[in-house]
């Protein structure tokens, strides 16, 4: 079995990255290729769908700070959803939810995007 | 052994046949028959083929290649031939007859002598160069047959001289008998002629026909080898000159019919022989070459040599693509590469690696789903591939070949691709690996500097504080993990200290290490509490460090007037506090955000400090999540519970006993599991 895995869907402007597994050090250089082959797409408004990861590192969080900025300059954003409790400490440790979104389920992350369109 | 020189040798023969001319002229004028002389006579013969011998001898026959002791047999035949029928033109010598014969006039006197000494001195060197070629392939009793046939000629000859019998006539005189006894030894002799089998075919062709021509002359120079000029001149001479003669009459019979009927194989021979020698030298070349590309080359370059193809490339399975590509290639236009139908779904490429072994098509422009592939090229007819396989059954690669002729490639080929395809999979392999483990070294290097940076970057001795026991334990991951504690003053003079983990592994990781360590020991002089560190601290990593990297730490900073232990947790794990009063044991998490996250508008709004009063006994438990995050080998967690129950019993314990203990609880619980991440704690007690 593979140690990480990222699926992509495409919803409307918005693209769910479904992660599985263990992202680390050693994995993340397949988790930022998905990232970099969306910002080539200029698709940037994105929801991680978080409910099949098991673990994350240092490494693996440091994905997200190294496309945030881009993401959010040309207003999009990068929102997370269904993380587990226990990923979710490692990222509530390190301040996480002050930087990004957090919601509890897929359809929450979607609905806040439309918001944000609607309000536009 | 002394050595007679050359040219004193040369003169004893020279000076040995006058002297017999001189006795044969004195014995036809005087008609005088002197026994004495007729016995010195003959033993001057003796000692001039003996001298002769030893002269050629010398020569190292031996050391001459096959080629030219062949040539040289030829030479020496056709000149003994050719002096032989230019002497007889010249002189007309005329023998008395029955046996022995005798000179009848001055002119037979010169013709024998002549014909004796050119006899003398052909047929040694001659029968020297057969010695070589019966010992090309030694076989046991060879020498015992040479040694054999040699005695008992000379033997004979002895005997034919003292009895002046001819051993054309059989009888059951013993020299006669010694003769043919002799010849029956020779025999086995006749098929030791083992160096025509591996000949290359044009040499086999080459010597047939030299080979007949020399017969012809062998079999004509009976007139001259024995009766009556030879024997007129010596019986002795004559009867071992004839043996000599027959053994290589015979010899050169065998072997001319053993060319003949090789020269109908010697085609398909020649082909397997260099089948054998191309795969030898590609093993050879392939192994001397460690650089991928270059075998590449080599491997489509040898093949294209030896398979005589037109068009020959190799293609190459890409890991991590998981597709195959022309890596090298003969005869190929750009054109042709970029559009290489063998890579097409259902192509040739599939069938093959699904077939597992070489692939032969006759002529494309017959075959009913690949006619296609003549659109991309049009030359390539006949196709021949095979598939490359690791040694582990892993699929490395195809070679192809293609020629331009339909029928093009035989079986031979097929056999002889898949022994190249065979060759080069090994050698890919073992450069692969090579390379393989030149990187790992190159890693491995780099991952010891970064330890090494590590160990020195973290404290070498304990700080020293007022009421403040201080420890400190940290363990480097295989992978270094950017674990790091330090302590330093603050402006004021209290006793501040960081724990914490920077992002990413290797030497990445020491890097950031080293800058941050910088940074902290630089801004703490100028500060007073932990906050103002952590918001200036944040500000110039954020600056200076790569987006994707950040550090979770922990500041703290202990003012031993007042007994006060301030902190800020900035995205690090939390600080665990034991109450010695109460035995109460506090996961403190005050917000905060990692160091190098944000440029400093959310890290200073959110991050906060927190203040807790020491009392003696009170313990504090910094650590970094290599700590909790420590597997055993069910792929369990060491976690929270187990470090918060493992600190509420040791209440008592030493800073030094506590700090012993939580590594032996730790070791015990992964047990050999090796750490994913480096492990790290400081222990702070009260006194």
């Amino acid at each position: 079995m593979e140690k990480f895995s990222v699926t992509r869907t495409d919803e409307g402007d918005v693209t769910v990255l479904n992660l599985q597994g263990f992202l680390d050090a050693h994995t993340a250089q397949k988790f930022e290729q998905a990232l970099k082959a969306l910002m080539n797409e200029h698709r940037y408004a994105i929801v991680v769908d978080m409910s099949q990861l098991d673990y994350i590192s240092s490494a693996g969080m440091g994905i997200f700070m190294g496309f945030i900025e881009e993401v959010r300059e040309n207003r999009g954003d990068i929102k997370f959803c269904c993380v587990n409790p226990r990923v979710f400490k490692v990222f509530d440790l390190l301040g996480f939810p002050n930087i990004f979104e957090f919601y509890a389920s897929r359809s929450e992350a979607l609905g806040q995007f439309q918001k944000t369109r609607d309000n536009l | 052994m002394f050595r007679i020189p050359k040219n004193i040798l040369l003169i004893f023969i020279l000076f040995l046949s006058m002297a017999i001319l001189f006795i044969d002229i004195f014995t036809f004028y005087s008609q005088l028959q002197i026994t004495f002389l007729e016995n010195l006579r003959e033993f001057f013969i003796l000692l001039m083929a003996l001298f002769w011998f030893l002269l050629i001898k010398r020569q190292q026959l031996t050391k001459l290649s096959l080629k030219r002791q062949l040539l040289y047999l030829a030479l020496l035949i056709s000149a003994n031939y050719l002096a032989a029928t230019f002497l007889s033109l010249v002189l007309n010598p005329v023998y008395s007859r029955p046996f022995p014969p005798t000179y009848q006039s001055l002119s037979a006197i010169v013709y024998a002598t002549l014909i004796s000494m050119v006899a003398i001195i052909t047929l040694i060197p001659s029968f020297l160069i057969l010695k070589e070629l019966f010992f090309y392939k030694p076989r046991r009793r060879t020498r015992l047959y040479l040694n054999g046939f040699i005695t008992l000629l000379l033997v004979a000859s002895v005997g034919a001289f003292i009895q002046k019998s001819s051993v054309l006539q059989f009888s059951f005189q013993p020299e006669v008998m010694a003769f043919y006894l002799a010849l029956l030894a020779a025999v086995p002799l006749l098929f030791h002629n083992d160096w025509l089998t591996y000949l290359p075919r044009k040499e086999k062709l080459l010597y047939f026909f030299l080979g007949g021509v020399v017969f012809l002359e062998t079999s004509f120079l009976f007139d001259a080898a024995f009766d009556p000029h030879l024997a007129a001149y010596s019986i002795s001479l004559a009867t071992f000159t004839f043996g000599l003669w027959l053994v290589l009459l015979f010899y050169l019979m065998f072997a001319e019919f053993k060319l003949m009927l090789f020269l109908p194989t010697a085609k398909a021979f020649d082909r397997k022989i260099k089948e054998v020698n191309s795969l030898y030298n590609l093993a050879r070349t392939l192994n001397t070459e460690l650089e991928p590309e270059r075998l590449h080359q080599l491997i489509t370059q040898l093949t294209a040599r030896v398979l005589e193809s037109q068009s020959t490339w190799l293609e190459i399975y890409d890991d991590s693509r998981q597709n195959l590509k022309v890596v090298s290639s003969i005869n190929l236009t750009r054109e042709q590469l970029a559009h290489n139908p063998f890579h097409e779904k259902g192509g040739l490429n599939q069938i093959l690696i699904r077939e597992g072994r070489p692939l032969l098509i006759n002529d494309l422009a017959q075959h009913r789903e690949f006619r296609r592939i003549l659109h991309w090229k049009r030359d390539a007819r006949a196709l021949i591939a095979a598939p490359l396989f690791s040694n582990r059954g892993q699929l490395m690669g195809i070679l192809y070949a293609t020629k331009p002729r339909p029928f093009g490639f035989d079986v031979d080929d097929v056999s002889l691709i898949e022994g190249f395809a065979n060759q080069a999979a090994i050698a890919l392999e073992n450069a692969q690996l090579l390379q393989e483990s030149i990187q790992r070294e190159r890693l491995e290097q780099e991952l010891k500097i970064a330890r090494e940076v590590q160990l020195k970057l973290l404290p070498q001795t304990m700080p020293q504080v007022k009421g403040l026991q201080v420890v400190s334990y940290s363990l480097t991951a295989y992978e270094v993990g950017g674990d790091f504690y330090d302590f330093f003053q603050f402006n004021d003079g209290d006793f501040g200290l960081v724990i914490g983990d920077v992002s990413g592994k290797g030497t990445s990781a020491a890097f950031y290490m080293a800058e941050f360590k910088g940074v902290i020991q630089t801004l703490a002089r100028t500060l007073n509490n932990p906050l103002e560190l952590a918001i200036h601290a944040n500000a110039i990593i954020y600056r200076n460090m790569e987006r994707r990297s950040f550090v979770s730490a922990v500041f703290g900073k202990y003012d031993p007037r007042r007994g006060l232990f301030q902190f800020v947790r900035a995205g690090h794990t939390p600080v665990i506090y034991c109450q010695a009063a109460t035995s109460n044991i506090q996961c403190l998490q005050p917000a905060g955000l990692g160091i190098g996250l944000d440029k400093g508008t959310i890290f200073n709004r959110i991050t906060q400090v927190y203040t807790i009063p020491l009392l003696p006994q009170d313990v504090l438990f910094l650590y970094t999540d290599g700590l909790t995050e420590a597997r055993n080998p069910q792929g369990e967690e060491f976690g929270e519970k187990r470090l918060q129950q493992l600190l509420a019993s040791s209440g008592n314990d030493s800073v030094h006993r506590l700090k012993e203990k939580i590594f032996d609880t730790v070791m015990d619980f992964i047990q050999n599991t090796p750490l994913h991440d480096d492990l790290t704690y400081v222990i702070l007690k009260k006194q």
